[in-house]
């Protein structure tokens, strides 16, 4: 009786082990990244102030422009995009390393609203903006030349957006205060590998 | 019902107790269980049949147990079951095989409890007085019940009543002033059976943020009276027959825009339950049915400041159903059980444009057959008729192999489906505040024209004209299981599921509107798929004490969702470098509200000389996921999760008077675990006191 008990039990414990090894077993493969290894250099862009009113920036130049100028590509204002001298965009789904050609086509100089394309909005209560993931900014700049733009935060100092001091609105940062990272392709190919 | 009837049959009922108080006593077995196996079941066939032969997994919850716990209401036993989630969303409802309380349906004595809100039948309506034991088969059981049954089935069974005159006073007051009282009485000749009880169940309401100076669920107090009566006419033939009342007064109050609003909610659920049963030979026997339910909700809600009305709000419901069922035992190893039936749905309501009304036909016929004394083979399958979607054949096959008298093996499969509901096809909503439309799909068009011509509307998405009907939601379902009964006093059961649901419905936007909000409409969308396995074990370590516990694994995935992170194109972010990174496989968390893990465990100890009882739970439900953070729509970071927790239950009890007085003390949640955010219907620690006298003559 006993023996036969603990057979049973042994029988038993195997055949759940065995139901759960078979639901894990389908999980558990295949999760190691694939991503390209980039050849051109990443730019990264900290803390670009939009705060005060809209910001002008020039891919080629790298850097903040006066309105005037006719080298700005992309214009920071709030949430929203627009394009200037020439400048075209478009939204394109992906992981930013593995975005190795830039299409040639299907570009716009609409303006683009943010919310709903490259960044979520929560809603109440916590109203936060964050960078949708998955998004990449395409430019053809002003100049012709092929760039691609991930933002990475809206916030002053790329603050972690679960964190306590970041849910509470008084010790929150400034907002409109850009990170991105890009590439820009200098030669005037599509590739952005 | 008229209330001055009510009120004469409570009066009665009360009297029978009054009367009754010298009755003699009747000693009640003192010693926990006896062989679970042997029990009889109905709803897994719609026959009488011991659970040892079926070849579908079925769970049955005894009366005894419920009492020896200390609980009044359905909510309270099913938060204890394994493999049962209890989900809050306008209501409280349950979660069965990861799917959500939609998709379960409830019954009383085999007959549906309607009434649901968004989907949520409001489990706490149903009290746990004057039953005999419920039975919960999980997995679709279409193939008798129709739609709904997709999850499962959850069957009330009431008490028949012992001969001559019995009865019983119960009460249980506590924690929020919530009180629970019911008298029964039952009386039983040879040939005439009677019982009926009244039971008050109220609540002082709770609130889980007391600085927002409002509650979390409102002060409410409920009535529900209940008769059954049955009549022999002769050894072939009785006739029974069932009333059922529920009464709900609740005082709502909550913010609207930071300005107080208040009012009073009432619902009102009636149902008439007559069947005829003839048995024409040993080997015929007829079942006719005939069921009637309504479902009454009213609420009207003002501001407090100004008196001005905010919303009033009605809802009427009505199912009317009569059906034949007849039993051919056609050899001792052979039984063909088949049914017709016919059923008239109405719905008239704030929300709907005038009175809606489905009919529906079904036929479901089922052989049950014992082979060689170790297989026993269900075959079966139902055909539903509807007047405005797509009729459903709903086909089920289960098979048991009995190894030896320890170990029987259990497989089916079997198909099971969701009738779209009123709100689906007729809803007609707008939000006045915050400016969207949802229309039902039978109605959609000519909603959507109406818009149109008022100049609402900037872009149409989809032309309604190019939709394809709704249907019903289906699913195959198969399951493979084992239940085992090594030594005597043990039993455990494991059973590996999986439900592959296609064509579900869900909300999309379908045109803009002028004020840049949505017009909504259903659609056949997406398909899911759920699979897991359970295990439960219980062992009578000796007469007086009892142990048991179970685990359910569960996974939950959205077919579209799962097919993108396995894909690579499910992103979120790096929480180091915020940079993109594709979601792993691993971190997919599949729906929203689905416990990945869950346990329970269980003990129960009687001390025979003193006669005191004690019962002690614990109940664990893993994380699940509940809002996206990251913007890619899916489950997949720790900070998308409600945190997993434990609760523990407990309860104390002793009877005095032969076993007739029973004093008891509950503690429900302990530890008072509460989680104000997410769980609404976790008011944190419970205390009860409760006190019952019963009597049989």
């Amino acid at each position: 009786m006993e023996i036969k008990f603990n057979t049973l039990k042994m029988l038993s414990v195997a055949f759940i082990l065995g139901a759960f090894s078979l639901s894990f077993a389908s999980c558990s493969k295949n999760d190691e990244d694939d991503n390209v290894i980039p050849e051109l250099e990443a730019e990264t862009v900290a803390d670009l102030d939009g705060s005060q009113g809209p910001v002008f920036f020039s891919l080629s130049t790298g850097t903040a422009v006066e309105e005037s100028a006719t080298t700005w590509d992309i214009k920071f204002n709030n949430s929203n995009f627009s394009f200037g001298n020439g400048a075209e965009a478009q939204v394109m789904e992906g992981i930013f390393d593995n975005l190795v050609v830039a299409p040639s086509s299907a570009y716009s100089m609409e303006d683009l609203a943010g919310i709903g394309s490259v960044y979520t909005y929560s809603g109440p209560p916590n109203h936060i903006v964050t960078p949708t993931p998955g998004r990449i900014l395409v430019i053809k700049t002003h100049d012709n030349k092929y760039a691609k733009i991930e933002l990475i935060s809206y916030y002053l100092g790329n603050p972690d957006t679960n964190s306590e001091s970041f849910i509470n609105l008084e010790t929150r940062p400034d907002s409109r205060i850009y990170t991105f990272r890009y590439i820009i392709q200098p030669d005037g190919s599509t590739n952005l590998k | 019902m008229n209330s001055a009837s009510l009120y004469i049959l409570s009066l009665s009922l009360i009297s029978i107790s009054l009367h009754a108080q010298q009755a003699n006593i009747i000693f009640e077995g003192d010693t926990l269980g006896s062989n679970p196996l042997q029990e009889v079941v109905v709803t897994a066939t719609r026959t009488d049949k011991k659970i040892e032969e079926l070849p579908i997994p079925i769970t049955t919850i005894t009366s005894k147990e419920i009492k020896d716990r200390g609980m009044v209401r359905l909510n309270e036993i099913l938060a204890e079951q394994t493999g049962l989630a209890l989900v809050g969303d306008h209501g409280t409802g349950v979660q069965m095989q990861g799917f959500d309380a939609q998709y379960t349906m409830i019954l009383i004595d085999g007959e549906p409890v309607i009434g649901r809100t968004s989907g949520t039948l409001e489990l706490p309506r149903i009290t746990m007085s004057n039953i005999d034991r419920i039975e919960i088969v999980k997995g679709p059981s279409s193939s008798l019940y129709g739609s709904e049954a997709m999850a499962g089935v959850i069957n009330i069974i009431t008490k028949t009543p012992k001969k001559g005159l019995s009865g019983e006073l119960s009460t249980r007051y506590g924690t929020n002033e919530s009180a629970d009282v019911s008298i029964d009485a039952a009386f039983r000749t040879d040939k005439f059976s009677f019982s009926g009880f009244v039971n008050r169940f109220s609540n002082g309401g709770y609130s889980l943020m007391p600085e927002t100076g409002f509650q979390t669920v409102a002060p409410f107090a409920a009535y529900t009276i209940t008769g059954k009566t049955g009549y022999q006419f002769s050894e072939k033939t009785d006739l029974n027959v069932s009333l059922r009342y529920y009464d709900n007064s609740q005082d709502d109050r909550y913010a609207v825009e930071s300005r107080a609003v208040s009012g009073v909610g009432l619902q009102r659920d009636f149902s008439f339950f007559p069947s005829l049963t003839h048995r024409f030979s040993d080997a015929h026997t007829s079942m006719l049915r005939f069921y009637r339910a309504t479902y009454k909700t009213e609420s009207s809600i003002s501001y407090e400041d100004t008196e001005e009305l905010y919303d009033e709000t009605f809802f009427d419901q009505g199912f009317t159903r009569g059906e034949i069922q007849h039993d051919y035992t056609m050899r001792s190893n052979l039984v063909l059980t088949s049914g017709l039936g016919a059923q008239y749905e109405t719905v008239e309501a704030t929300r709907y444009d005038d009175k809606k009304s489905f009919n529906s036909g079904y036929a479901y016929a089922q052989l049950d057959w014992k082979l060689l004394d170790r297989f026993n083979i269900i075959a079966g399958g139902r055909y539903d008729m509807h007047n405005v979607y797509k009729s459903q054949f709903s086909p089920k096959l289960a098979a048991s192999y009995r190894l030896n008298k320890k170990i029987t093996f259990l497989a089916s499969a079997s198909r099971g489906y969701k009738a779209p509901d009123f709100r689906q096809l007729y809803l007609n909503f707008s939000n006045a505040v915050a400016g969207y439309s949802v229309f039902g799909y039978e109605d959609l068009q000519e909603n959507l024209q109406r818009l149109q011509d008022e100049g609402q509307i900037s872009e149409v998405l989809i032309d309604p004209s190019t939709l394809s009907k709704l249907n019903a939601e289906s699913s195959w379902a198969y399951n493979i299981g084992v239940r085992m009964r090594p030594v005597d006093n043990l039993i455990a059961n494991v059973n590996i599921f999986r439900n592959d649901v296609d064509n579900l419905i869900s909300t999309a936007s379908i045109a803009i509107k002028t004020n840049g909000q949505s017009v909504f409409s259903y659609f056949n969308r997406n398909a899911v798929f759920t699979q897991g396995t359970e295990a439960d074990l219980t062992y009578l370590l000796s007469n007086t004490l009892e142990i048991g516990g179970g685990i359910q694994y569960l996974e939950a995935k959205d077919v579209d969702e799962w097919n993108m992170v396995k894909e690579g194109r499910a992103y979120t972010r790096d929480p180091e470098t915020s940079q993109t990174v594709a979601v792993k496989r691993s971190e997919y968390g599949g729906l929203l509200s689905r416990s990945k893990y869950m346990a329970n465990a269980r003990i129960s100890y009687l001390e025979t000389r003193s006669g005191i009882r004690l019962s002690l739970r614990w109940n664990y439900r893993g994380r699940y996921g509940i809002r996206d953070v990251d913007g890619n729509g899916i489950i997949n970071l720790d900070s998308e999760y409600v945190k997993g927790y434990s609760l523990f239950n407990g309860s104390i009890s002793k009877s005095f008077l032969n076993n007739n007085l029973r004093l008891q003390f509950t503690a429900d949640n302990m530890l008072g675990f509460t989680n104000e955010e997410y769980i609404s219907y976790l008011p944190g620690r419970l205390l009860y006191a409760g006190l019952s006298y019963s009597f049989s003559k």
